[in-house]
């Protein structure tokens, strides 16, 4: 038999462990798990969270983290929840108007949640993690002032297309989530910014002497982030049929997990972009099979935290060695 | 070396908030003319672990030693330290902090499930910067965390006696975050300006 040379690169570990994951599942329930109707309910779950981790992901990618995200999230909801239970609007216009009105409310409102904070992080100078808290407050406490923390319910009903709608058979949800990973996919590897971004996140100065305007890039990268964050927002009070505060706050770490577990280096530069797309599979099938064994969210944590541990481990030990299968040359 | 000194003063951080409300027993009680101002004896353990961690960062070796690693990981390992001892230290002594939070925090609010200080990690840290400590390591002092607290404290205790609703209350310690690091991070960029050092974290 031939000696055969394995890279074990982080994504090489992240598709063994999904694989390892995928096949304890098949053990465990079989067929009750692996069908078409578990896969297109997962399908709807994963909508909103997805658009998170994109949004970590890429705020990783330089380097910094964005901890703003759900907070903007919820604000973005909260505008646009504002348009859709407009009685003047909704009586003024026909409603494919009052929700394409609302959709560009909630993308715009993540749009200039994610600029202010490539602004405070770019332009003044302040560390990404307190700048985002920062931010995250401002977010959280200004839609508490909006709602006053009561929810807002009663869409119209052509809305909720937008989180529970199929089209051709998949769910509409995961059919953005594919086209968004697509396209950010693409302009991270053919882009000048994806370039930049890349150089930045690994050597900021580096970036800075070859003529790379940095404050653009890390702008650019946090309003792209604000603008998923938004979409996110769309698709989480269409699933939910209301928007209040604090929704989602456990979606936070989670995102943190999935971006850290898909080879996104926290010290910024490096990181497979569809790797996160496997992480997010990876974490809605566990939490699927969680609900099904009835695992409390406490014990749910316990579990992420563990996993997160593990995979870190495996990164900083494993991660850029070679392993030799078969007959040693 | 990030977060060192973020996470470093955590439980310290939580209870003065003890102090500022209702104790089962009080240690002193003060006649004001709107009402009585107890205070609780929480701040006995508050006070001692406070002088005990002042006396440990700035009078002891180990002291000394987490600020180096947290200024210079790579200066220290040369000065002949064992970073990897300097870590364990600091993260057993933070959840030892921890272990004395719990216990005044259960003693205080009599009832507990696990996640019901989830969420103020983020007020934590507010006030350690507050309180002038970097989040990349090697500058933070414990008067000037205590200082941040009181601020923290003050602001979420009078918010409430002004009339306003605790809805305004993280508007305004988010917005009061976002304005003090500013003006932290542009004095720094001067500073870096002058000194030709191009990009710090």
């Amino acid at each position: 038999m031939q000696a055969r040379t394995i890279h074990l690169s982080k994504i090489f570990l992240l598709l063994s462990a999904f694989f390892i994951v995928a096949a304890l599942i098949y053990i465990a329930f079989g067929t009750r798990f692996y069908n078409s109707r578990n896969f297109i309910s997962m399908g709807f779950q994963i909508g909103e969270f997805a658009f998170l981790c994109m949004a970590m992901a890429i705020a990783m990618l330089t380097g910094g983290i964005d901890l703003s995200v759900v907070s903007n999230m919820n604000l973005a909801g909260i505008f646009a929840a504002y348009v859709l239970t407009n009685e003047a609007l909704l009586a003024g216009t026909s409603t494919v108007n009052v929700i394409l009105l609302a959709v560009a409310v909630a993308l715009l409102s993540g749009l200039i949640g994610g600029i202010l904070n490539g602004l405070i992080i770019a332009k003044i100078g302040v560390h990404s993690v307190l700048a985002t808290i920062g931010t995250m407050m401002l977010f959280a406490g200004f839609g508490m002032i909006l709602t006053g923390g009561r929810g807002i319910v009663g869409f119209p009903d052509e809305f909720s297309f937008v989180g529970n709608g199929k089209l051709l058979g998949l769910p509409f949800p995961f059919l953005v989530v594919l086209i968004a990973f697509a396209i950010v996919g693409f302009i991270l590897k053919r882009s000048n910014w994806g370039h930049s971004l890349y150089l930045f996140g690994s050597n900021p100065i580096a970036s800075r002497f070859s003529g790379i305007n940095n404050a653009r890039t890390i702008i650019i990268t946090y309003a792209i982030g604000g603008f998923l964050t938004g979409i996110s927002a769309l698709i989480m009070i269409s699933r939910t049929n209301s928007a209040r505060v604090g929704y989602g706050e456990s979606y936070l770490l989670q995102a943190i997990v999935v971006a850290v577990m898909g080879t996104m280096d926290p010290r910024g530069g490096s990181g497979k972009f569809s790797g996160i797309l496997i992480s997010v599979i990876l974490l809605q099938m566990l939490s699927s099979a969680f609900t099904r064994l009835g695992i409390t969210p406490f014990a749910r944590g316990l579990v992420y935290g563990s996993i997160l541990l593990l995979i870190i481990i495996a990164y900083e030990t494993l991660s850029g060695r070679k392993i030799t299968i078969g007959k040693r040359a | 070396m990030t977060l060192i000194f973020g996470t470093k003063f955590v439980p310290v951080g939580d209870m003065p908030k003890s102090i500022v409300w209702f104790g089962t027993e009080q240690l002193l009680t003060l006649k004001m003319p709107n009402g009585e101002a107890r205070l609780t004896w929480f701040v006995i353990p508050m006070v001692i672990i406070v002088v005990f961690t002042w006396f440990v960062l700035n009078r002891m070796l180990i002291g000394r030693t987490v600020y180096a690693l947290g200024n210079s990981r790579e200066a220290t390992e040369r000065a002949g330290v064992s970073v990897w001892k300097t870590q364990a230290f600091i993260y057993t002594y933070v959840g030892m902090l921890s272990g004395f939070m719990g216990i005044v925090y259960t003693a205080h609010v009599r009832s507990l499930n696990p996640i019901s200080l989830v969420g103020d990690e983020l007020f934590v840290i507010t006030a350690v910067v507050l309180g002038g400590a970097k989040l990349t390591g090697g500058v933070g002092t414990v008067s000037g965390t205590v200082l941040g607290v009181l601020i923290i404290t003050t602001l979420q205790t009078t918010l409430i006696l002004i009339g306003l609703s605790s809805s305004w209350m993280r508007f305004f310690i988010g917005s009061i975050l976002i304005i003090s690091v500013s003006i932290m991070a542009i004095r720094a960029n001067r500073e870096n300006l002058r000194n030709l050092i191009f990009y710090s974290e």
